[in-house]
């Protein structure tokens, strides 16, 4: 469907955007996390 | 005689044996499966010292605790269910309404974190939300607080990973309804003068309920049980029900105390579900009449 690119589209765009962001890091965080020396759990990982 | 004989009459009665036996291996596995525990659950809570006893049941009324996690699990159910269902929605609108790539990326990102453990991920929002973690230190950099919000050990850290964790369930239905809605009406609506507002309220959230309804209950019910958030991120702040489970079982080897909280649980959730069946007819919004 066409869609008229309307402030409220954008609007919510942006809200789709930020919320994949919010899923994603979780997920992401996790790579560098993994070959971290540290004892305890931080980030950055400082090994 | 004669109605014995007729052909008709025989073919009906060998077709319903012929349903029959297909359907009984189903119906073995639910109920060897389903119904086999849930009796010798509902069996062993009645049970004290090998005799009959409602002792179970009674600490419901005269122990605390089990009314404060009883209404705090519920408390936050709701809380994840509105959360998920708000950020849910707008997620599964867009995916919906773009095409057919873009919808597939969106999809491919709620479901990505899917794919890994629950644990990971509750490990990894206690990594980000901790007392010098990701969060409080880039809040700190901006100026934005002065010292670390409490983020985590509470029922605030134990909300949003449970909506992090859950929001698939959320999503996937309501993209399912979504996609379903002909975008001829959406396209009448604004043939007719409607205001891309106006069309959306009368026309598009009408039509998307029956998602709006299967997501929120899955939701709900899959929230009330939850363990590893709570247990993990609540900090001894989110005693939920799954969490009085496993201190019965691990702590005092108490079963018949474990089961009769299952059951209570189990009994709460049909009976929420026969009250909102009363105003939703579920039946029809879910399209399984």
């Amino acid at each position: 469907m066409p869609h008229k690119v309307t402030p409220a589209r954008i609007a919510l765009i942006i809200f789709v955007a930020l919320a994949m962001l919010w899923l994603m890091i979780p997920v992401l965080i996790i790579a560098p996390m993994s070959f971290s020396g540290a004892r305890f759990l931080s980030f950055p990982p400082p090994s | 005689m004669t109605t014995l004989t007729n052909p008709e009459v025989v073919q009906a009665r060998q077709d319903r044996r012929l349903v029959l036996m297909l359907l009984a291996p189903a119906l073995l596995v639910v109920g060897c499966l389903m119904i086999v525990p849930l009796c010798w659950l509902a069996w062993q809570s009645v049970r004290q010292d090998g005799g009959f006893s409602l002792i179970h049941y009674q600490r419901f009324f005269t122990d605390g605790i089990y009314l404060t996690a009883f209404g705090q699990t519920f408390r936050i159910a709701f809380t994840v269910t509105l959360i998920a269902l708000l950020i849910g929605y707008p997620i599964a609108c867009l995916a919906a309404t773009v095409s057919r790539g873009w919808s597939m990326l969106i999809l491919a990102a709620v479901l990505l974190p899917f794919w890994t453990s629950v644990l990971v991920r509750a490990y990894a929002w206690l990594i980000l939300l901790q007392r010098k973690g990701l969060v409080n230190s880039l809040l700190m950099k901006l100026g934005l607080i002065d010292q670390p919000l409490i983020l985590v050990n509470n029922e605030f850290g134990t909300v949003m990973a449970t909506i992090h964790i859950l929001l698939p369930f959320m999503v996937l239905p309501l993209y399912a309804a979504m996609q379903k809605i002909p975008t001829e009406l959406i396209m009448a609506g604004a043939s007719l003068g409607g205001r891309p507002g106006f069309v959306f309220r009368t026309v598009w959230l009408p039509l998307s309920v029956p998602g709006m309804v299967a997501g929120s209950a899955l939701v709900f019910v899959l929230t009330l049980g939850f363990y590893i958030t709570p247990e993990l991120l609540g900090g001894g702040r989110a005693f939920m029900v799954s969490m009085l489970v496993a201190r019965n079982i691990e702590v005092y080897n108490e079963w018949g105390a474990a089961s009769s909280i299952s059951i209570v649980l189990l009994a709460c959730v049909l009976l929420i579900f026969r009250l909102a069946s009363a105003i939703i007819p579920f039946e029809r919004i879910m399209g399984t009449r």
